[in-house]
């Protein structure tokens, strides 16, 4: 049976007017590098413009301007060489609404093949205050 | 005795302190350990950097006798504006309860509408930006009075392009700041997020792994009561952390508050046409006008409005007439609190016009509160006095009540 999505009561989630839908959410996770495990990650948004930044702590990893104008945005880490900076790291998803009143987020441990082990982020971020930002965050573990 | 006394006092200031901030920290009914981490930090950046802070016409054009505004925006809704004008009150009786309704629509959309496309697509916002400089307008000003001369029915029909639009959010410059300033906070957010699980888990009695602790005390249905079992020496400590990286969240904020300031007062031009058309020998009446909005100051924003009139009868009892107009308004962005669950602010506007014809100058001047009453639904009242002596020789104070729906904004509100 599919777990109810929480979703907010009247106090905003974060900001003037921020909402989360949860779905899924981890806040942490260990994955197998060596055996070729990844994490995948997808954000859509609604919106003008998307405008937000994946990081870890060492470096900025992606954002809007890395892919090509649009509203669905995905990539995969640590399944490229030079990936990985430390064997357990933080990584950071910093959302901004200044263009955009809605973001979906799923993130996803996959093995070598692509296939799903878990899905580790699935949120929907929501705001109408064009100033509100979310921090959204999780440490991955790997071995 | 009293050693005692005194060191049982001190014990409870000291520990106090904490306990207090412990059990009264909001951040806990967040629904996540990151949401929770989130508010932290906000928190923070406004202590820092200190607490920050709807120019879209779409009410009837000034030239109705009946809107609820005496001057001209320059720019109109982003999509589709609807503008009504439901009740007026004139002190020198009369009827003056005839409605004005226009409806506003910008090249933006009816492009969007023509190509199927989604308004909120963000390729095709941005590839389209400047079809959202050129709107058009058309409506209707009911008949007034007897329903003669210029208090026939007339269509209202309209153009505006802007050409001046320096206020353009999805302009690359406007954006790059942000972007830059999103990537040092994303960073900042990861090394505090990993500092302060790290220190949480220092401060727990450490029957978990590093990694035990992260996925399973600060899993969503564990965090608050594994955050509320810490020892109280853990907070000051933890904000500690945090306001030790805090630098690029401030500046984040920094960024995105500025942004929002500097864009809202850049100046905008445009150039309009409005043109009441009436039926049979009716006269039509034609305003060209220039329009030039200025942010004075982060609430107050000026209007000036500079436009020539003409006035063409088709019978011998309305003559054709040319007439100079300037006008100008002062506007103030109130903060209201939301009281009616908007995001907008209810806004108070001090207007002036002065009108030559013929040789003789006419005036009026205006009141306006605009109230916000839902994300892109305001109602605007208004108080006119006129010394209309080229009409009917009389001072005049008129009041009028209306109603606009921006429903970009309504739009964004519910999707």
């Amino acid at each position: 049976m599919a777990k109810k999505p929480t979703t907010s009561a009247r106090t905003p989630d974060f900001g003037k007017a921020g909402r989360l839908t949860i779905r899924t959410n981890a806040t942490g996770a260990t994955i197998n590098t060596s055996a070729g495990e990844f994490m995948h990650c997808e954000l859509r948004v609604v919106g003008t413009q998307a405008l937000f930044s994946f990081a870890c702590r060492h470096r900025h990893l992606r954002s809007g301007t890395d892919f090509q104008p649009g509203h669905a945005f995905v990539w995969d880490h640590l399944n490229h060489a030079g990936d990985l900076d430390a064997p357990s790291d933080a990584y950071s998803l910093v959302l901004s609404f200044l263009q955009a009143i809605k973001y979906t987020f799923v993130m996803e441990h996959r093995n070598g093949a692509g296939a799903v082990l878990k899905r580790l982020k699935d949120i929907d971020y929501e705001s109408t205050s064009s100033e509100d930002v979310f921090r959204d965050s999780l440490i991955i573990f790997t071995v | 005795m009293r050693a005692v006394a005194i060191c049982l006092i001190a014990d409870i200031l000291l520990t106090a302190g904490p306990v207090a901030a412990q059990t009264t920290d909001a951040c806990l009914s967040r629904p996540t350990f990151s949401a929770w981490l989130n508010c932290r930090i906000e928190a923070a950046v406004v202590r820092k950097a200190g607490a920050s802070g709807e120019e879209k016409q779409a009410e009837p054009p000034s030239l109705a006798n009946n809107s609820t505004s005496l001057l001209d925006l320059s720019s109109a809704p982003d999509f589709i504006g609807v503008g009504l004008t439901l009740l007026g009150v004139r002190r020198s009786g009369g009827d003056d309860t005839a409605s004005t309704t226009s409806v506003t629509a910008t090249a933006y959309s009816l492009v969007a509408a023509a190509q199927g496309a989604d308004i909120f697509n963000a390729g095709f916002y941005e590839r389209y930006a400047n079809w959202r400089r050129v709107s058009f307008t058309v409506g209707q000003q009911a008949a007034q009075n007897e329903g003669k001369g210029l208090d026939q029915r007339a269509t209202i029909v309209g153009g505006k392009v802007l050409l001046l639009n320096s206020r353009e959010l999805s302009r690359s410059d406007n954006l790059g700041a942000v972007q830059g300033a999103l990537n040092k906070a994303a960073i900042s957010t990861a090394q505090t997020m990993f500092a302060v699980t790290a220190l949480l888990w220092s401060h727990s009695d450490q029957k978990r792994t590093l990694p035990q602790f992260t996925t399973e005390a600060l899993a969503d249905a564990n965090f608050k009561a594994a955050l509320t079992a810490l020892p109280p020496s853990t907070w000051p400590d933890v904000d500690r952390l945090i306001e030790g990286n805090l630098r690029d969240q401030v500046a984040l904020n920094t960024e995105l508050v500025g942004l929002i300031v500097d864009i809202k007062r850049r100046p905008q031009l445009s150039i309009a046409s409005t043109s009441k058309l009436r039926t049979g020998t009716g006269p039509d009446e034609h305003r060209f006008a220039a329009i030039f909005d200025y942010g004075l100051a982060t609430r107050l924003s000026t209007t000036l409005n500079a436009s020539v009139d003409f006035v063409r009868g088709h019978d011998a009892l309305i003559r054709d007439a040319t007439t100079g107009r300037a006008a100008g308004a002062l506007n103030l962005k109130v903060r209201t609190g939301n009281p009616l669950q908007s995001d907008e602010p209810t806004s108070l506007a001090v207007a002036a016009d002065a009108i030559r014809k013929g040789g003789e100058w006419t005036y009026s001047a205006q009141l306006k509160i605009d109230v916000a009453i839902a994300n892109g639904v305001r109602l605007p009242i208004s108080v006119t006095r006129a010394s209309r002596a080229d009409l009917i020789n009389e001072k005049d104070v008129r009041g009028l009540f209306g109603f606009t729906i921006d429903l970009s904004k309504v739009a964004a509100a519910l999707k």
